[in-house]
């Protein structure tokens, strides 16, 4: 049983280590994100006046960690692609003939690639720590563990969509007009208790937000929504998110389950 | 008898599109069994039921006697497959595609290591083990797709079309390897192929597959018997204008002197007729110099069956296409 989940955990991260290209590319579009966006807005909002808006903290510590939960977020809802070019290239075939069970193949491709987009996090957080001191050490396994939690479950929200789709084309299209509203809603670039209700209401249905206030809280200490809503604690939050990564797997094994070739 | 396939009234249909028109037939134990037809035939839709990759509409599929609908993980452990398109992972090398494979088939550790090298060995790519598939030629990605259909050593081999798009020498080669594959590892073998050539080379039996339905079925031979006479042609020794009188026995339906000394005779089976014709010159005494005989080729058999060619231009106009398209995926 664990032979079929390791051996696509191999594959998946084999041929990430062979795409230095896409690498390259990922790291180039980090550094420039966070150059652009992350500088421009942390040199605007130096006053002490926005000390107050961001609780303390700069706007570098304030995004820094939220990117990290968000790019690991995108990465993973990509990944599903991959699944779309396996079918285009064949070695879907390959998987689906073999004796393998189908779930337990899928599954293995969701960790591989989970553990690709952790990396991708990685990278992202590893510049935090170069250009804020504001982030605690301390938080990070805390912080690796949320973000593989929430990989497996958006690369499985990615392979779930990916199953039913033929076309690359299509899945993109449908990654953008999921990806943009829930990155801007989970509260990683403003702090979401000053935006009106109807926008918190939204951004509590979707499990990015938590990952962005946990990866933020076990990171620099603040959370931002344990104020307007007391009931939502820590704890509360990362059983919401462990919830939501799990159903999104099991959805996912069943969806690939009933891909077929046709 | 023992079986290796049973299909019984395979239907397929993709929407109003009835694929698989109800066929039925059977392949044995340790044959090597082709199914022979023009595009769109039905074949690569078969096989795909088989491998249980798709779901049939109606009808039974038994493959090693397992059900193919309700048995699929039983069939899949005993069956390997060479698919039509190309299914490698093009960023991986070459042992890397066969390492995934054996490792999703339950092999592991030293044993695997060891299939790998003689399934590699085997079809001469040993040498090209650590290079990206992406860098192999066709020949060399259809030798490597061969390679991993046989690494868990499968009681049951499926090839759709093996050797499509491939230039004659790298054909043989792969003929070579699955008479080889069937001779010294018993397996049996099913594979569909428009080359005509290509199914007479290799199939004990083949079933000529048109438009879903199984049209005719046997070995060359009784294929074209089917088509009729086979034409024997003799050299006698010295001219006779009154051979053909001579030569009124059963097995000879007409003869014709052709030119000099050489008569022309249309038989029902030549294997057959000659020994009795010879055994009658001689005791005759007409002395024969050369025997000949021409036989129908499964190309007259499609034509007698269908009345069309088999690989009509439209045909090859698809196939062009398709060939087109697999460079595209490289
Ligand atoms: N996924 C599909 N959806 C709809 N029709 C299909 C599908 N796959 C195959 N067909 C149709 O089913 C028929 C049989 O196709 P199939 O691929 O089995 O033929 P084939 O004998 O393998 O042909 P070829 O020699 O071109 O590979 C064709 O008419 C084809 O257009
Ligand atoms: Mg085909």
């Amino acid at each position: 049983m664990m032979e079929s989940i390791y051996i696509m955990v191999y594959r998946q991260i084999k041929r990430f280590v062979r795409a230095r290209s896409r690498i390259a590319g990922t790291i180039i579009n980090n550094v420039l994100w966070l150059l652009f966006f992350g500088l421009g807005w942390a040199y605007t909002l130096r006053g002490q006046q926005f000390q107050v808006l961001f609780k303390g903290l700069d706007y570098l510590a304030f995004l820094l960690p939220a990117t990290f939960a968000t790019s690991i977020f995108q990465a993973s809802f990509m990944g599903g692609i991959s699944v779309i070019w396996d079918k285009q290239f064949g070695f879907l075939k390959e998987v689906l003939v073999a004796p393998a069970p189908r779930s337990l193949t899928i599954l293995g491709r969701a960790l591989g690639d989970s553990v690709v987009s952790l990396l991708n996090g990685l990278i992202m957080l590893a510049m935090g720590f170069a250009l804020t001191s504001k982030l605690n050490p301390l938080g990070l396994p805390t912080a690796l563990a949320i973000g593989f939690v929430m990989a497996v479950g958006f690369t499985s929200m990615g392979i779930a969509i990916a199953s039913s789709m033929r076309s690359p084309e299509g899945f993109q299209l449908i990654v953008a007009t999921i990806t943009m509203p829930m990155t801007l809603l989970s509260g990683s670039m403003f702090p979401l208790n000053m935006t009106p209700q109807w926008m918190q209401i939204l951004a509590l249905i979707s499990p990015l937000t938590y990952a962005v206030d946990l990866c933020r809280y076990y990171l620099t200490g603040v959370s931002f929504l344990d104020m307007v809503y007391p009931w939502l604690t820590q704890e509360v939050e990362i059983l919401l998110l462990v919830t939501t990564s799990i159903i999104l797997m099991i959805i996912a094994m069943r969806m690939f389950e009933k891909t077929t070739i046709e | 008898m023992e079986f290796d396939i049973v299909v019984e009234n395979l239907v397929k249909r993709y929407g109003p599109v009835e694929a698989v028109r109800g066929i039925s037939f059977q392949v044995r134990r340790g044959e090597i069994f082709g199914f022979l037809g023009p595009n769109g035939a039905g074949k690569t839709t078969t096989i795909h039921i088989l491998a249980t990759l798709l779901k049939p509409t109606s009808g039974k599929a038994l493959v090693a006697g397992y059900d193919v609908v309700s048995e699929p993980d039983r069939v899949r452990k005993s069956i390997g497959i060479v698919f039509q398109d190309p299914s490698l992972d093009d960023n991986l090398t070459g042992y890397e595609n066969l390492y995934i494979h054996g490792r999703l088939y339950g092999l592991n550790g030293q044993s695997l290591r060891e299939r790998i090298e003689e399934a590699l060995k085997f079809v001469e790519l040993w040498d090209f083990r650590d290079r990206l598939v992406r860098s192999y030629s066709g020949g060399m990605r259809r030798r490597l797709e061969i390679a991993r259909a046989m690494l868990h050593t499968p009681r049951i081999l499926f090839l759709d079309e093996p050797t499509i798009g491939l230039d004659p020498q790298t054909r043989a080669h792969i003929w070579d390897y699955i008479k080889r594959l069937n001779r010294e590892y018993g397996t049996t073998v099913f594979l569909t192929t428009h080359y005509m050539d290509e199914a007479e080379m290799l199939c004990d039996r083949i079933a000529i597959i048109d438009h879903g339905k199984i049209i005719a079925m046997g070995t060359a031979e009784e294929l074209k018997s089917m088509v009729g006479s086979d034409v024997v042609y003799i050299k006698l020794g010295k001219p006779d204008a009154d051979i053909c009188s001579k030569l009124s026995i059963a097995n000879v339906e007409n003869c014709k002197i052709v030119e000099g000394g050489t008569v022309a005779l249309q038989v029902r089976k030549a294997t057959e007729a000659i020994p009795a014709i010879l055994l009658h010159l001689d005791r005759l005494e007409v002395k024969v110099t050369e025997v000949s005989y021409r036989r129908p080729s499964l190309n007259d058999v499609f034509i007698h069956l269908t009345g069309r060619e088999m690989r009509d231009s439209e045909g090859s106009f698809v196939e062009v296409a398709r060939m087109m398209h697999r460079a595209r995926m490289r």
